[in-house]
């Protein structure tokens, strides 16, 4: 049976790529040739940044780094997996049919394996050839990096899809439905958590690089003393490799015996239909259009956790900056002592968390509609309703939830009420601007595709706006400049100097103050209508000529 | 005396890549007509309907709603329509009542009228206990009911079905007819397309058979019966087999005018 499945999904998978443009086909080919290409410089810095470690710290590096590996491949494939598990259509039909469970969930494994983890594993084992060849590894080692890694990406696979299934059975079933919105944050977390691993691991000691060994419970241990083993040509490197493989045959005949039991109703808790207690009986007025669409908007929103992911990007730029500024001697290190560097620190953050984060939450506007697309072309709407609607409900949202967030700080932090409203003048125009450019880029990049309804913007015009924003960012520059240096001024007239982060005015005269905070406020509000404008205006064109079709790749 | 124009189709086309799924279509709907348009799987039935109600561009020709064109005119033209699809997908994160007074604020109803009108139509479709929950928790016969609800409560003066049937439960099923035959008495036209030629049978003043992308004959069910008895059998569902049959025998030149 498990042959056929196989058979079956081997010629679905094939099928697919037989079906991708020639473009997407040729943008595979060039990224993969791309990431061969980058692999040999990489894998030569590796092997010379190895010499630099003591062995005993090499081995507590790549002990960790295996770890943050296992972690990174068990969280990025757990959304698919859960796709794959619980949301693939063809799995309620295979039910039906005199198919063991366990078979079944064979068959998605290897279709789950079949991604990340497998682009992993041959990520991990081109960098081992390279990394050996230059540092002169017995050939031992070549076979037991492969096998080795291999191991470690069907236990980081096996690892997601027993989280999924034993998730599913513990929580309640809506909680479960809405697992992969926390898993995606997750991974997205530890992405940038194993990027900065070696600032993790380094920070006690900058200059020695010495580390302290890793404890011997890790589970990446073993594969570590096998690497190192093989590396020399010692007998233990096998012996330890087929500890490790033997170790995860019988993980896996343990997880089928657990899959034979528990797929199934974890499979029913995951799909069966969930009550709902929002209730809204006391119908109201007609409103304006564009306020019934940000209406819509709104509720689409704050009702479905699957859509704050797009805010993800935003709260992940945010985190990583707090952790290097926490982490280092900067103002909001002592945020009580120095509240108006900690409030400009805090606001020169906030400007490439907002632009480069918050708009792709507004970009997902359009390919939010997903199937209900007909209906807002069905009726006598405008696109410039449409887009004004739209640009409203991303605006009030992000704005009031930053402007809380800024009064948050002011009980927290005890900043001055002047540096408060100077703040929320400077969030809410980039607020604006991100939900404008977000607007513009979903008018005339939306897209819907049921099989990945995630993807809400089409690459080229996520590309371009990106850019845009880095090009905001720089145009804000001047009025934040300006705002904040004038804040600084402020409050060194009431209670001193404080350091600044960045090279800003923190002892103006008077008029210099007044003439900072002005311009800075006139400024910004000048240039935010500038974007905002022309954002809308080129949005509309650009839906009005998509036509009804908007939505189509 | 025929009631005045409410649907005007002039050569109206649709061409995808190459391939024709509806050739020049010309006919008229009137008001206070229940317009049947019956043809087999992929005749072109949904194109001709997506086209008319403003989701699909015309590759050529154009349709009117009570002479407005729906390509030139597409606001001025959808003022006055609804339309309903078979699969009815809305706004799942939407109750039932959140739904209504969107499209109440589109149409800019009072709010009185509106919430009357919608109490009697969710009454009507035992919708009245579910309005108030999220459309995503509604079974398919519930998702068609509430966009029923929605496409009528502005009282459009033409509302276009894509097999409206499908998927009600029989007494469902019965009461839109009834509602059907109401809001054409009120003076709308009525134009949906079945498979259901019984209740094309029942409900339709006149019926249009599409065949491959071609309009092969309109007329009353009883002109139609009538002019086919020699050949086939008494309902219409003989004379759609025997015309539709013809046409697959005969090829594109046996379409009759």
């Amino acid at each position: 049976m498990i042959k056929t499945l196989w058979y079956y999904q081997k010629k679905t998978l094939h099928h697919q790529y037989e079906a991708l443009p020639a473009g997407r086909k040729v943008l595979y080919i060039t990224l993969t040739a791309l990431a061969l290409f980058i692999m040999i410089p990489f894998g030569l810095g590796i092997a010379a940044a190895g010499d630099v470690f003591s062995t005993e710290s090499l081995r507590a590096v790549i002990v960790y780094l295996l770890l943050s590996t296992l972690a990174v491949i068990t969280f990025v494939t757990m959304p698919r997996t859960f796709q794959l598990l619980f949301g693939s259509k063809d799995i309620e039909f295979l039910f039906t049919l005199p198919i063991r469970s366990r078979h079944l969930f064979a068959m998605q494994f290897f279709t789950g394996w079949a991604g990340f983890p497998l682009l992993s594993f041959l990520l991990l084992t081109g960098l081992s050839i390279i990394i050996g060849a230059v540092s002169g590894a017995h050939l031992l080692f070549y076979p037991a990096a492969a096998l080795l890694f291999f191991g470690l990406s069907v236990f980081g696979a096996g690892l997601a899809f027993l989280l999924n299934l034993f998730l599913v059975y513990i929580l309640p079933a809506q909680r479960a439905q809405q697992l992969t919105t926390v898993i995606s944050f997750i991974s997205a977390a530890l992405f940038i958590l194993a990027a900065q691993m070696p600032n993790i691991i380094m920070q006690n000691d900058n200059t020695s690089l010495t580390i302290e060994a890793a404890p011997a419970w890790l589970p990446t241990q073993p594969v570590a003393a096998a690497l190192f083993a093989s590396f020399r040509g010692e007998g233990a490197g096998v012996i330890y490799a087929a500890a490790c493989l033997g170790a995860l045959a019988v993980i896996s005949l343990a997880s089928l015996w657990f899959v034979e039991k528990h797929y199934f109703s974890s499979w029913q808790r995951a799909t069966e239909p969930v009550g709902n207690k929002i209730k809204s009986t006391r119908p109201g007025a007609a409103r304006s259009v564009p306020y019934a669409i940000a209406l819509k908007e709104w509720r689409t929103v704050q009702r479905n956790p699957k859509e704050w992911t797009t805010c993800f990007t935003f709260a992940l730029i945010l985190i990583l900056m707090f952790i290097n500024f926490f982490g280092s001697d900067s103002a909001l290190a002592s945020p009580w002592s120095n509240p108006a560097s900690a409030w400009s620190s805090v606001h020169v953050m906030l400007g490439p968390a907002i632009l480069l984060g918050l708009q792709q939450f507004a970009a997902a506007a359009f390919g939010r509609e997903g199937d209900s697309r007909w209906m807002l072309r069905a009726l006598p709407v405008t696109p410039r309703q449409i887009v004004f609607g739209k640009f409203l409900a991303h605006w009030v949202m992000t704005g009031t939830a930053l402007a809380a967030l800024e009064l948050i700080a002011f009980l927290l932090f005890g900043w001055n009420i002047v540096l408060v409203f100077a703040g929320l003048a400077l969030t809410l125009s980039l607020t604006a601007v991100a939900a404008a450019s977000g607007v513009w880029a979903g008018a005339s990049g939306g897209t819907y595709n049921e099989k990945n309804p995630q993807k809400r913007v089409r690459f080229d015009t996520g590309v371009v706006s990106f850019f845009l924003n880095v090009l905001y960012l720089l145009l804000f520059f001047v009025p934040t400049w300006m705002i904040l240096s004038a804040g600084l001024s402020l409050q060194s007239k009431w209670s001193g100097p404080e350091p600044a982060f960045l090279p800003l005015w923190d002892t103006a005269p008077w008029p210099w103050i007044s003439l900072l905070g002005t311009g800075g406020v006139l400024s910004a509000a000048g240039l935010t209508l500038l974007i905002v404008y022309l954002h809308l205006r080129h949005g509309t064109k650009e839906l009005t000529e998509r036509g009804v079709d908007y939505l189509d790749p | 005396m025929h009631d005045s124009t409410a649907v005007e189709v002039n050569q109206l086309t649709k061409q995808f890549k190459g391939a024709t799924a509806v050739h020049p279509l010309n006919f008229e709907v009137h008001a206070h007509e229940i317009f049947g348009f019956l043809g087999p799987n992929g005749a072109g039935k949904t194109t001709t309907m997506r086209m008319l109600a403003g989701l699909l561009e015309p590759s050529s020709g154009d349709g009117y709603i009570h002479g407005k064109s729906i390509k030139n005119h597409p606001l001025e033209a959808k003022q006055q329509l609804a339309y309903l699809p078979d699969k009815p997908d809305i706004y799942p994160k939407l109750t039932g009542w959140e739904f209504l007074q969107f499209i109440a604020s589109v149409f800019k109803l009072d709010k009185n009228i509106w919430i009357e009108h919608a109490k009697r139509l969710l009454h009507r479709f035992d919708l009245t206990e579910s309005a108030g929950r999220l459309m995503e928790t509604y079974s398919h016969g519930m998702k068609q009911k509430i966009a029923l609800t929605g496409a009528l409560i502005h009282q459009p003066s033409v509302i276009f079905l894509d097999e409206p049937t499908v998927g009600l439960d029989p007494k469902s099923s019965r009461d839109l007819r009834a509602i059907l035959r109401e809001t054409a008495a009120d003076g709308t036209a009525v134009f949906f397309s079945t498979h259901m030629l019984d209740v094309a049978d029942q409900l339709c003043d006149r019926v249009g058979i599409i065949h491959r992308g071609r309009l092969l004959q309109t007329g009353t069910p009883e002109a139609l019966k009538q002019e086919h008895a020699s050949h086939a059998g008494g309902s219409l569902e003989d004379v759609f087999l025997r015309m539709t049959e013809q046409h697959e025998t005969e090829g594109p030149e046996g379409e009759v005018p």
